[in-house]
């Protein structure tokens, strides 16, 4: 603890997030602030995307499924992405924090993915008029969610957490270089196979009426996500911890 | 300490004992081959329709073939302790690694090559196309061999083996998949296959190069 | 040197084993291991916090402690294949992750499972497992298998021995794998009462040649050694 005087104030930070009892303190007192925005932001993106917006010309009112289908995309990915971050900096450094984050992540990130596959498929029925499109951004996620669940899959095959964390922090690390290629592959299969008229769900130019409550509800579904993650996190780290004394006096 | 003399012995080694094992190591291809056989059972024995899905019968039993080849790998040397031996060797954990894959490569690969053709033949799958196809299956394979052993290394202590190594690797083995069986189609309908196969090349080397440093650290991980 | 002749050979189990030894008579260079305020947890389990050891040229630690006590996974963080929580494993006072390869150089460790591949032969698991550690000729084999006695067993696959005859195996390929420290996860197990001896035996001349053993085990290992220390897990 001789080091702690030189470390600059970044690292100081992250040793000291890194402590169970400092997170676990830490977290419970903004979790309820980020979930008190994430109501308010999403009230706001619901109404201003089912009400104060208009239909769009070509989807009509089908086009309100993009303020769910799209947040959700956006926090799939993110999920994933911060998931093997959490699990690298977790076999760098062993710190086994980041392995509960990790942990945290996928099964909220797979119900996002989830969630995305679910909105573009009730978005599909009266677009396309299928449920299932093999769309690249749907296949992607699809295989995204597979992803998910294999992360899943293989820390409940462990009985020791302190192994499943290791093993799965490597998968989730080998799964995030393995995305871009499968996501590219996926693109390059889809221009072979689709004709390139399908409509998209997000139109490149897209009217300030829609933006603003698209953004709002993007948002207000990263709060909610944040506040999901900490709650979970903290769960997380009682798990791990639940026979130190810390635990003991809350 | 001579590096190069070790892994000629470990290659021996898994040499001596597929050979022993004859049989296990011949249960993919027969996978591969009662896998092929069952699609005209299901789908349609028509030579027109066979054409028209074999390219992807051939690549989806060739993923399937190899997943069920590795469902098991590292599993017995796990077990018997030899691989914590290995682990513990001066040697990099990732050239020994590297000589157990290069047997398990051949052993596996080449009656493959060997067979694939007549399954092929047996798909109605157009002459023309074949030797694309054994390009792209010697092309993808490493690949394949590589991702199937990352995500074996990493079940090696699991409680359940082959289910999870299916969902674990499928999403990763998607790329192989494309491009080879687009370089295939390509080739089948008489147009140059190149761009897909080098996209399988760039893989093959990718996989060559970086995959057994990273089955060597799945490896240690789950020893740990 | 004069160890050998305090043994009478009748009453010891293997006189090659000795011949062996008299070949390969030589100082193991000194060394050090010392593990300092290591600290390891299973599941919920601290296993052990603070713990702090050294062994060096001519030791024998003998760790005890009941079942389940740890001994097992504080071999395993000393050979570097488990991480400790917190805490350094050093060999010659550098951390063994940054010198892995001189430390696995250095160091042999016989495990609960005999790492042997069942449809091997002897000789053929031999020359693997000692040139995994070794640069090998099949002659260092010969030599190993003579000093077994079991020359005749040469050819048999290593699945048709028993519990105990693989143990003797992976002792022997260990002695015959030239390290200075052998981390020894109770080496006597299965074994008779006259391999026991054996085993002793061994250990003792590894010790006197310089060289330095951990080891668990559950019966007392009656072998004399420069400097010899118990330590306890305790629970």
């Amino acid at each position: 603890m001789a080091k702690a005087k030189k470390l600059n104030w970044f690292m100081r930070w992250f040793y000291q997030m890194a402590s169970f009892p400092h997170f676990y303190r830490w977290a419970g007192r903004y979790a309820p602030w980020l979930g008190a925005v994430a109501l308010l932001l999403i009230g706001w993106g619901t109404w201003g995307g089912l009400v104060s917006s208009p239909p769009d010309y070509q989807m009509g009112d089908g086009v309100r499924i993009m303020f769910v289908h799209v947040p959700s995309a956006w926090l799939s990915m993110m999920a994933y992405t911060l998931m093997a971050v959490a699990a690298g900096i977790g076999l760098i450094w062993r710190i086994k924090l980041a392995y509960a984050v990790a942990a945290s992540c996928a099964p909220i990130g797979a119900a996002f993915t989830f969630l995305t596959l679910a909105s573009g498929s009730l978005w599909g029925k009266p677009m396309w008029g299928t449920w299932w499109e093999w769309d690249a951004r749907m296949t992607s996620e699809l295989l995204l969610l597979f992803l998910f669940l294999g992360y899943m899959g293989l820390r409940n095959s462990f009985t020791e957490r302190d192994q499943a964390d290791r093993v799965s922090g490597m998968l989730a690390v080998v799964g995030v270089v393995n995305v871009p290629i499968i996501h590219f592959s996926v693109e390059w299969w889809n221009t072979l196979h689709q004709p390139a008229s399908v409509t998209r769900l997000d139109q490149p130019a897209i009217d300030p009426s829609m933006l603003v409550p698209l953004l709002v509800m993007t948002l207000g579904f990263t709060c909610f996500f944040a506040w999901a993650l900490l709650t979970r996190t903290q769960g997380e780290i009682l798990l791990r911890a639940r026979q130190a004394r810390w635990v003991d006096e809350l | 300490m001579k590096l190069w003399p070790t892994m000629v012995r470990q290659a021996g080694v898994e040499w001596r004992i597929s050979l022993r094992r004859f049989g296990e190591v011949m249960n993919p291809l027969v996978f591969f081959l009662a896998t092929v056989s069952l699609f005209p059972l299901g789908l349609s024995p028509e030579p027109d329709r066979m054409a028209g899905y074999a390219t992807g019968v051939l690549w989806v039993a060739t993923l399937l073939a190899f997943l069920f080849a590795q469902a098991r790998q590292f599993r017995a040397e796990a077990y018997n302790g030899v691989l914590e031996q290995l682990a513990l060797s001066p040697h990099p954990l990732a050239l020994l690694v590297v000589a157990k894959l290069v047997v398990q490569w051949v052993i596996l690969t080449l009656p493959l090559l060997i067979l694939a053709p007549v399954a092929a033949y047996a798909l109605n799958f157009p002459v023309q196309g074949l030797s694309t196809l054994l390009a792209a299956l010697t092309l993808a394979t490493p690949t394949m061999l590589a991702l199937g052993s990352v995500g074996a290394a990493l079940t090696v202590h699991a409680h359940q083996g082959g289910a999870l190594l299916t969902v674990l690797v499928m999403p990763m083995l998607v790329p192989v998949l494309v491009f080879g069986a687009r370089a295939t189609d390509l080739a089948s309908a008489g147009s140059a296959p190149g761009g897909a196969l080098l996209w399988l090349a760039m893989l093959a080397v990718l996989s060559v190069s970086l995959g057994p440093f990273v089955i060597a650290a799945a490896l240690r991980q789950s020893l740990a | 040197m004069l160890a050998y002749l305090r043994i009478e050979p009748k009453t010891r189990y293997n006189l090659g084993a000795y011949r062996l030894y008299r070949d390969h008579m030589s100082r193991i260079a000194s060394h050090t291991l010392s593990a300092t305020a290591l600290e390891l947890w299973r599941g919920d389990r601290c296993l052990f916090t603070e713990l702090n050891l050294t062994v060096s040229t001519g030791e024998l630690l003998q760790v005890t402690g009941a079942n389940g006590s740890g001994k097992t996974s504080l071999l395993r963080v000393l050979t570097g294949l488990l991480p400790p929580e917190a805490g350094h494993v050093r060999w010659n006072d550098e951390p063994i992750h940054r010198a892995r390869a001189a430390f696995h150089e250095s160091m042999g460790y016989v495990a609960h499972r005999d790492a042997h591949y069942d449809d091997l032969t002897l000789r053929q698991n031999l020359m693997w497992g000692i040139g995994l550690h070794h640069d090998i000729e099949s002659r260092d084999v010969d030599s190993t298998l003579e000093a077994l006695d079991w020359c005749e067993l040469a050819d048999v696959p290593a699945h048709a021995l028993s519990a105990g005859q693989r143990r003797r195996l992976s002792l022997a390929r260990l002695r015959a794998s030239g390290k200075s420290l052998w981390i020894l996860d109770e080496p006597l197990t299965n074994l008779d009462a006259g391999a026991r001896v054996w085993c002793e035996d061994i250990i003792e001349v590894h010790l006197e040649q310089g060289g330095s053993v951990i080891a668990t085990s559950h019966q007392p290992l009656c072998v004399r050694a420069p400097s010899r220390r118990e330590w306890a897990i305790s629970t």
